[in-house]
């Protein structure tokens, strides 16, 4: 497989169980090593320069009690910095920020177990972002979310994407996909499509051959263009937004 | 407090809860180390009047505490009442049918003593601060890096595992799984038991990635900083000179300069 993320840009990795979403986000942070060539910032991932890679190259893992692995919240939240050599006000300034930025501030003193799964998520998130990462890799943000929480991690990475951070990000939910990312990545242990959201969103025959679920508002669209012929859309609309002004379109 | 959750009583403010966690470890050590080598059963009573100060002045639940002491102490009462009958000596007291040891019923009621006042200490010694607090303050003390870890990440992952075995536990339930003295609950407890080692052993893998992704290289930095203060060397010159203080009149007494 080739492919390559533009610096700053929000990619979305789409694929069904097996694909090899997780490996692929391992690799990025050298934490698997393969045959292959993967190049960070333009280096090149390898033994000697593994420090500098991850203290590069962010990574959220799917479970989040993997990753909060310190006693208490402020403790995890201060492990990536400490590492990275970071001390007194300058890591104090980054894991507040972190702590903020996922609305956990007050919690910085609890016990992982004593978080509420959601919670663990965020936190999770605050664990990598503390480090302030150039590329922020993700497995599954959202899952098992509730719809508040969702919504705050999917503004977050659009607030760090805005700030510059290149965000890779393998999900399944292809409903919010299209809020935080510009572009998808298809995989089934190869790369069966790469491009702007909208254009990989509307290869409904692809989705479906991959056992993805199309998103509601293409699945409505793509329904509307059969039984309104004399409507004719120049893009399938994917956000809300575009939705309206189809439907408004159509309804006259 | 449940079984492993030690830190329910981190927050109460006492004397003990206020002294600097290094210095707490390494006094109540001390003095649980010279209650435990007296030869004297007054020393011994002694020694056993300063842990339960110690408690009281820790401000622990009393109640909560006495329960817990109750099972080492069940381990330390088949002494007391074995070695009247095996210890032999001139000295004897016949009750019943049988002939007492008198030096037996005073050795077994100085080993109940010094295990009880040992296991009294434990209690300040570890739930007046948060375990992570009590092993970075370990760690203070020149405790190895890797044991200190150990206990950090066990106690961690510990609650994971309460709560895996409980989900595991429940859903043995749903299929109408009861326990019974059987041989098939002992294989369907060994099965679950096996998952959950499999699946600690695949989480340990997926943690340590978590680590190094985050620039771990064996080292576990912390944020915990200690400070001593005169009140911190007052309270543990204090602890510690008791300590001394036991052995010395312990001394006195074996030598016959005290009665």
């Amino acid at each position: 497989m080739s492919f390559s993320v533009e610096r700053g840009r929000s990619v979305a990795l789409l694929g069904p169980n097996g694909a090899g979403k997780s490996t692929l986000l391992l690799h990025m942070n050298g934490l698997l090593r393969g045959g292959g060539t993967v190049k960070i910032l333009g280096r090149k991932v390898e033994e000697d320069n593994l420090p500098w890679v991850r203290s590069r190259v962010g990574m959220v893992f799917q479970d989040p009690d993997d990753q909060l692995f310190m006693p208490n919240l402020r403790e995890d939240v201060a492990f990536g910095p400490l590492n990275l050599g970071r001390t007194g006000p300058e890591m104090e300034r980054d894991v507040s920020w972190a702590l903020e930025a996922v609305g956990l501030v007050d919690l910085e003193g609890k016990s992982p177990h004593h978080l509420s799964f959601g919670q663990k998520k965020r936190a999770a998130l605050a664990t990598v972002l503390s480090m302030r990462p150039e590329v922020l890799v993700m497995d599954e943000p959202t899952s098992n979310l509730d719809p508040r929480s969702k919504r705050a991690v999917v503004s977050l990475i659009r607030g760090l994407q805005d700030s510059g951070t290149t965000i890779i990000t393998a999900t399944h939910d292809v409903n919010i996909v299209t809020l935080m990312a510009d572009e998808i990545l298809l995989l089934d242990k190869r790369v069966v499509g790469y491009g702007p959201a909208r254009e990989v969103l509307d290869k409904r025959e692809v989705l479906d051959g991959l056992g993805l679920e199309v998103p509601i508002l293409v699945d409505l669209f793509h329904s509307l263009r059969g039984c309104c012929d004399h409507h004719h859309f120049h893009e399938t609309p994917i956000t809300k937004e575009e939705a309206l002004e189809g439907l408004k379109k159509i309804l006259g | 407090m449940t079984s492993i959750d030690i830190d329910s009583h981190a927050d109460i403010d006492s004397p003990i809860h206020r002294w600097d966690p290094r210095a707490k470890i390494a006094s109540i050590l001390i003095l649980i180390f010279s209650v435990v080598m007296v030869e004297s059963i007054r020393v011994a009573l002694l020694g056993l009047v300063l842990s339960l100060a110690v408690l009281l002045a820790s401000r622990l639940p009393l109640g909560e505490v006495a329960r817990r002491v109750r099972w080492p102490v069940i381990f330390l009462l088949p002494i007391f009442f074995i070695l009247p009958f095996t210890a032999g000596g001139e000295r004897t007291v016949t009750f019943a049918t049988f002939d007492l040891s008198l030096d037996g019923l005073l050795l077994g009621t100085l080993i109940l003593m010094r295990g009880l006042s040992a296991v009294i200490l434990a209690y300040p010694l570890f739930a007046t601060s948060p375990f992570n607090i009590t092993v970075q303050a370990m760690r203070g003390l020149k405790m190895p890096e890797v044991t200190a870890q150990i206990f950090l990440f066990t106690y961690r992952y510990l609650f994971l595992l309460r709560e895996e075995m409980r989900s595991i536990e429940k859903s043995l339930a749903s299929k109408s799984f009861a326990k019974k003295t059987d041989l098939r609950t002992a294989r369907v407890i060994g099965t679950a038991l096996g998952m959950l080692f499999v699946r600690s052993y695949e989480r340990s893998e997926r943690i340590y990635r978590a680590m190094a992704s985050r620039g771990y290289d064996g080292a576990l930095p912390s944020t915990v900083k200690f400070e001593m203060k005169r009140g911190d060397w007052a309270k543990s010159f204090a602890v510690a000179g008791a300590a001394v203080m036991l052995q010395l009149i312990d001394f006195a007494s074996n030598q016959g300069m005290i009665i």
